[in-house]
């Protein structure tokens, strides 16, 4: 995305964000025309105590218009601050909105997942560059582009050949900084570059710290630490000494322009053709014509930073979709318990540079058995839990549920016969329903579950909120956490996660099972169950995933012999591709 | 003392590899300082002060010389007479204009060589705490973790941390049930801030959530230490300039209209006071309640993010979404206060500026209307005090950014600083006077053969090759022989045998390792293999190089890695690991099996007891894989290379190719130099395992400690990783630490650690057996 486009984008964050973006701006022009009565007070009264009759009385009412300009200055500089300042907040709530609205979509690519923290902190922490977008590039951009001209128009009111001198420069400023600011700008844009590699790179040496000690070589690298320092401190100054003069230029411009301003007021003056009152006006409105520019040149950077940060999360959210989020209409599945569940040549790409993380995949769950998904690290298994989870789409082919036609009736083998009472109608693509809806039909379980901040009870019940407990204590049994739970000091009441009791991977594993045992939904996906299990404990949850299994659609992705003991099916994949299955299997031990 | 000769083959180093790497240093001798005179000898701070007073005062001069010039214009005097004038202007004017251009340049100057010595320095301490956070223990905890609290979106951050770290977490958590030896060992083994946390867990609790990921805190002390460049650049010289400015327009006034310099000095004092004053009140008011609600709102966040797909499943998203639109409004709202506190600020300075003009010229209007004031100076004098506000007017965000500077500065203090200075712990201490060394020699020593003798020097060395060399004059083979006094000849016998001591050792089976003190059944298993018919040339060389002590040993271990009043997690541990001998240490969470590695590895010191390592260095004798080993942003050669700073691309890949790496190298578009790390290409859990063993083998250590190498992978993986390195390894002792009790049929030894004490697991293993789990 270019510049120009995140801008465009940053700005149609949120009306209410421009509206308040306007008023900073109209705050700003009055601002600048309060200036130029500013100006006509003190060349008042310094006319008046210099030259004029030594009546300071008659002076006063120029006082107090000066106050009161000043006053008003200082008022709507304030305001200008502060609506940018609101306009920011604006505009990054709704970002904030909109990141929290993607990622509970439970779309976020894998490529996200890694970096959730610094997405996190971004969508907080992000608003101090904002807010010096909003509250101080923006406007000033706008300002540069108005108020030089209206000075020079208040300028030309009293002395016009300054006026139209100032005039003549302030293209050429404009042209000057244009030129210099383009031949720097890949520089500086290179160096951000080159200090964001220095900053990672001092982080992924502190984050090495364990593996450098271990090795000897934690002390020799702040030497190298040192030594890169100096090298980008040569090189960055070497190209800010470029980058630097669009703002020298600036300043240089300014100050002929105001030198000459002043040379040329005086000489007017001297020859009698300008009044002492109008050239003071004149000379004390000069330097100010430039300011905007210098201003704006300033805090373009600043507006550089904030579209920067701001930029990553808009590419993260996308555009915001359309009926909201998540769309009331559709109708609920007609999903039925014992109905085949099958991928028809589905296809899911890897990340960048990877291999398809499935690849033509033609697979049929059998309704009501428990399928065990086997195969090593990176075959697929977890991928096709996500397709069922609809947690992902395919990128090509899709999945159905509901019986196929004879085919696959023989493809599903045995157990596709017993589609029984959801025979009626064919097999229709799981897109057919709204995500919303399938999921009230699914429990899942992931490979990383987490504990919701709070009462334990919260986690477990997710899946099930109104099981009794019973249930609940039936579930934590099947999942060998009856123990853990049992250890805890208030028991499910025992508030847990972040902030809480800690708890260890183990348990949390077995305790996440337990919510997801407790579930009801006719379809269950379990992504590696036991990991993290003693054999002992693996081998119970096993027997306790069996019996929830019971009168459901189950599959399991897994390593554990003792887990693919107990399926009736035994699908392997490697490399995204289905090698082999097994039907119909008596438990047997692998 | 033993003996490093290292060759280098000048101009070896050219190889290809794109991408940016900060890691590729070129040569940085006479620190690159362009000669200057006097100038460039003058503190930074003084030049850029020097400079920005210089171009403020101009801009105040300026004005007011073109105050006095029109007034005096207005005279209608000759025209000649303006011309000084006119050229004290401009001249004023090219003044500001460079002095201006020259302060940016070197205040940034001033700032990227702060940045380098912040980061050397801090990196330095965290180095030095590192070492005593092992036995740093609780206290040191509570700090990090009331200091990560208290600032803004700190203990956010570091809760963040802990969920980034979704690989690092996994490890911990999946390591070892209730992970706390897992968790322990990472941070222990350096992870600054985070050490003396999760440490605590290790003494017997289970690890908590809710300590901050020791990943994170790290982000947050990077985070930190940049901060803190801001403190000279955008605190003090800013305050020093407008200093200046303020007194030289205060005197320029002054020596005018006594009265009137009075005036504006009042002015200018109040503008630099109150109103910087008011904006740090509010800025750290800001810092403080909205610290609190963007904390709330990355836990919020980070949860969603966690349990996202749980939620949506649940159907509980929108309910969630809800929640966390109410914590961002929440936070919009303190924003919205916060905004009005900073804007009255603003206004303030606004109306003290104005408030000084008009009484500037209120004194100055009387005097001049009477005839004791030149008209031509209250000109002078009127448009002064408009100009002199300029450098002043950029206190408020000096102060603002002073809120800044000194939280980070509280954080890091709490997190890294008093630990430093107390116990450095000997290995460090060792380190720094290396360190000393190495900066002596650092002027020439880039000469094309060198022979150093001495390890220390030999270190100081290879860190100067690092530092210097990597692109050109890297030295191209580094022979480092062995530490255990007699394994000099075994090594030099692998040496003509075919150069690549990994590759060339790799094949002698380990039932031909004879090891000093060895338990009955692995006899039986030697004599096995001697059946077997394995050549007996090579299980000579390895009984002459093993005979003597063995390669590690630890007599009457007693730890508490809490520190005192902590649990004790050793009792008098003891263990002898022979040369070339395989042992596995299982033994449940807690049990300090990573405690076990560190203390072996030298990485700590035992409260009691001794390890015996052989001379030198520990680093030079053992090599410690822990848990987490760090895969660094930058090629897979120089990732190996932390394990030998001089080795050879030659001895890099052959490292890697022993470790079962070679099909993968040969597929990969660089080779060895293709980048890996955060940014670059993706390696699977057991591709990183395979290259921070590699990173061991081209060390000269003789023993290899692996922490969990296998947590990560699944059950066949795993198997072929033990593989690899058993016979990777070769004549290298090996002593893994798992939680995995299956798959350990091809070690020589299973040991349990048990009640602070290393017990036989009782492996009822016959020759038979294990010769034919070894086929």
């Amino acid at each position: 995305m270019n510049a120009r486009a995140v801008h465009r984008r940053l700005l149609g964050l949120a009306p209410r964000a421009r509206l308040l973006l306007g008023g900073a701006i109209a705050a700003g022009v009055v601002g600048a025309a309060l200036l130029v009565v500013q100006a006509a007070a003190i060349a008042r009264i310094v006319d008046g105590a210099a030259f004029g009759s030594g009546d300071l009385g008659a002076l006063q009412g120029t006082f107090a218009l000066l106050a009161a300009a000043l006053a008003g200055r200082a008022l709507l500089s304030a305001i200008t601050e502060w609506l940018g300042r609101r306009a920011a907040e604006r505009a990054m709530d709704e970002l904030r909105r909109r990141v929290a609205a993607h990622v509970l979509s439970a779309r976020a690519r894998q490529v996200e997942e890694a970096r959730r923290g610094e997405l996190a902190t971004a969508a907080v922490h992000g608003v101090d560059a904002l807010a010096d977008y909003y509250a101080k590039a923006v406007p000033q951009m706008a300002l540069a582009a108005v108020v030089p001209f209206g000075l020079v128009v208040a300028i030309g009111w009293r002395d016009l050949p300054v006026a139209i001198l100032l005039a003549l420069t302030l293209p050429l400023v404009v042209v000057f900084m244009v030129l210099v600011g383009k031949a720097s700008a890949e520089r500086i844009a290179e160096r951000r570059q080159a200090l964001g590699v220095l900053g990672s790179h001092f982080l992924d040496v502190v984050r090495g710290l364990p593996t450098l000690r271990a090795h000897g070589r934690a002390a020799a690298q702040a030497e190298t630490l040192g030594a890169i320092g100096e090298r980008y401190r040569l090189e960055s100054v070497a190209a800010l000494r470029v980058a630097f003069l669009s703002a020298l230029v600036l300043e240089l411009m300014a100050m002929v322009g105001t030198a000459i301003a002043a040379a040329v007021v005086g000489v007017q003056l001297a020859e009698g053709a300008l009044g002492f009152e109008a050239g003071l006006f004149v000379l004390l409105l000069a330097p100010e014509v430039y300011v905007p520019l210098r201003l704006a040149g300033q805090r373009y950077h600043a507006a550089e930073d904030g579209a920067a940060a701001a930029g990553k999360l808009l590419d993260l959210v996308g555009e915001p979709t359309s009926g909201g989020l998540y769309p009331q209409e559709g109708h609920r599945p007609p999903f039925i318990p014992s109905a085949p569940l099958t991928l028809r040549d589905v296809t899911v790409l890897g990340g960048a540079g990877r291999p398809p993380a499935l690849d033509g995949v033609d697979l049929t769950i059998a309704p009501g058995r428990l399928t065990a998904l086997v195969g090593a690290s990176g075959a697929g298994k977890s991928t096709v839990l996500a397709l069922l989870a609809r947690l992902r789409e395919p990128d090509a082919g899709e999945v159905l549920v509901g019986p196929l036609g004879a085919g696959a009736a023989a493809l599903g083998g045995v157990a596709g016969a017993a589609t029984g009472m959801g025979g009626a109608g064919a097999a229709v693509p799981l897109t057919s329903f709204t995500r919303e809806a399938w999921w009230r039909e699914v429990a899942w379980l992931g490979q990383r579950p987490a504990l919701l901040r709070g009462p334990l009870a919260e986690t477990l019940l997710l899946q099930a909120p109104d099981a009794s407990d019973e249930e609940l204590a039936r579930a934590l049994e099947r999942a060998d956490a009856a123990d853990v739970v049992a250890e805890l000091e208030a028991g499910v009441e025992t508030v847990v996660g972040p902030g809480g009791r800690g708890l260890s991977g183990g348990q949390r594993q077995r305790l996440a099972l337990a919510g997801a045992l407790l579930s009801r939904t006719p379809l269950l996906l379990l992504d590696e169950p036991t990991a993290h299990l003693d054999p002992d404990s693996a081998a119970r949850a096993a027997e306790g995933i069996r019996a929830a299994a019971a009168g459901r659609t189950a599959v399991v992705a897994t390593h554990d012999p003792a887990v693919i003991a107990v399926c009736d099916d035994v699908v392997e994949l490697r490399d995204g591709r289905v090698l082999s299955i097994a039907r119909d299997r008596e438990a047997v031990a692998a | 003392m033993s003996v490093t000769r290292v060759e280098a083959a000048g101009g070896a180093g050219e190889r290809g590899g794109g991408g940016v790497s900060a890691w590729r240093v070129e040569a940085v001798g006479g620190a690159g300082e362009r000669g200057g005179g006097g100038w460039r000898r003058l503190p930074a701070s003084v030049r850029v002060v020097a400079l920005g007073a210089g171009a403020a005062v101009a801009g105040a001069a300026l004005l007011a010389a073109s105050g006095w010039l029109v007034t005096r214009a207005a005279e209608r005097p000759p025209v000649l007479a303006l011309l000084a004038a006119i050229v004290v202007v401009r001249a004023l004017g090219l003044v500001r204009a460079f002095g201006r251009y020259g302060e940016r340049i070197a205040a940034h100057d001033a700032a990227f060589r702060q940045l380098a010595e912040l980061r050397v320095r801090w990196y330095r301490r965290l180095v030095a705490d590192a070492g005593a956070a092992a036995s740093g223990g609780e206290a040191h905890a509570g700090a990090v973790r009331g200091g990560a609290a208290d600032a803004a979106g700190s203990g956010a951050a570091a809760r963040v941390g802990a969920v980034r770290s979704g690989a690092a977490d996994a490890a911990a958590s999946g390591a070892a049930d209730a992970a706390a030896s897992g968790a322990a060992g990472t941070a222990g083994s350096g992870a600054a801030a985070g050490a003396g946390a999760v440490r605590g867990g290790a003494a017997g609790a289970v690890r908590s959530g809710a300590v901050p990921g020791a990943a994170d805190l790290l982000s947050r002390f990077v985070v930190d230490v940049d901060e803190l460049q801001h403190r000279d650049v955008r605190v003090r010289w800013p305050v020093g300039v407008a200093a200046v400015a303020a007194l030289a327009a205060t005197g320029f006034a002054t020596a005018i209209l006594p009265v009137a310099g009075l005036a504006l000095g009042g002015g200018l004092l109040v503008a630099a006071t109150v109103v910087p004053a008011a904006a740090y009140l509010a800025a750290r008011g800001a810092l403080r309640r909205q610290g609190a609600a963007r904390a709330a709102l990355v836990d919020e966040l980070v949860e969603a993010i966690d349990a996202a797909p749980q939620l949506a499943l649940a159907g509980r998203a929108p309910e969630r979404l809800a929640r966390l639109d109410g914590a961002s409004a929440a936070l919009s709202r303190i924003g919205r206060r916060d905004a009005l506190a900073a804007s009255a600020a603003q206004a303030l300075g606004g109306l003290i500026s104005g408030a000084t003009l008009v009484a500037v010229l209120a004194v100055a209007v009387g005097p001049a209307s009477d005839g004791r004031l030149a008209p031509v100076w209250l000109g002078a004098l009127a448009l002064l005090a408009l100009g002199a506000f300029e450098a002043v007017t950029a206190l408020p965000e000096a102060a603002v950014r002073a809120v800044g500077v000194s939280a980070a500065q509280r954080r890091l203090d709490e997190a890294v600083g008093h630990a430093a200075s107390a116990d450095t712990p000997p290995t460090e201490r060792g380190a720094a006077l290396r360190r000393r060394d190495a900066g002596t020699s650092e002027g020439g020593a880039r000469a094309a053969s060198v022979d150093v003798q001495s390890s220390e020097r030999g270190e100081a060395r290879h860190r100067l090759d690092e530092a210097t060399g990597e692109g050109g004059a890297r030295a191209a083979s580094v022979d480092v022989p062995p530490s255990e006094r007699g394994a000099v000849e075994h090594r030099r016998g692998e040496k003509t045998e075919g150069g690549a001591r990994a590759v060339a050792s790799a094949d002698v089976p380990s039932s031909e390792r004879a090891a000093a003190e060895r338990p009955p059944f692995v006899a039986d298993r030697t004599t096995a293999g001697h059946a077997s018919g394995v050549a007996s040339g090579a299980r000579e060389r390895i009984a002459d190089a093993t005979q003597g002590a063995p390669a590690l040993a630890a007599h009457g271990l007693r730890h508490r890695p809490g520190g005192a009043g902590a649990p004790v997690v050793l009792d008098g541990l003891d263990l002898a690991l022979g040369a070339g001998e395989r042992v596995a240490v299982i033994g449940a969470s807690g049990a300090g099996k990573t405690v076990l590695v560190e203390l072996l590895a030298g990485l700590a010191e035992p409260d009691e007891g001794a390890i015996e390592r052989g001379d030198g260095p520990a680093h030079e004798r053992v090599r410690l894989a822990g848990q987490e080993a760090h895969l660094f942003a930058t090629s897979i050669a120089n990732n190996v290379r932390i394990g030998a700073p001089g080795a050879s691309d030659r001895e890099v890949e052959a490292a890697l190719r022993a470790t079962g790496l070679g099909a993968w190298l040969e597929a990969l578009p660089d080779g060895i130099e293709t980048l890996v790390g955060e940014e670059g290409f993706a390696v699977s859990g057991g591709q990183r395992q395979r290259i921070t063993l590699a990173r061991c083998l081209v060390s000269p250590a003789r023993v290899l400690l692996l922490d969990e190498p296998t947590a990560m992978l699944d059950p066949p993986a795993a198997q072929a990783f033990l593989a690899d390195l058993d016979r990777a390894a070769g004549g290298r002792a090996v002593l893994v630490v798992t939680h995995e009790r299956t798959g350990l049929e091809a070690f020589d030894r299973v040991l349990e650690l048990r009640d602070g004490r290393l017990h036989d697991a009782g492996r009822r293993l016959t020759a038979e057996h294990w010769l034919s789990a070894r086929v």
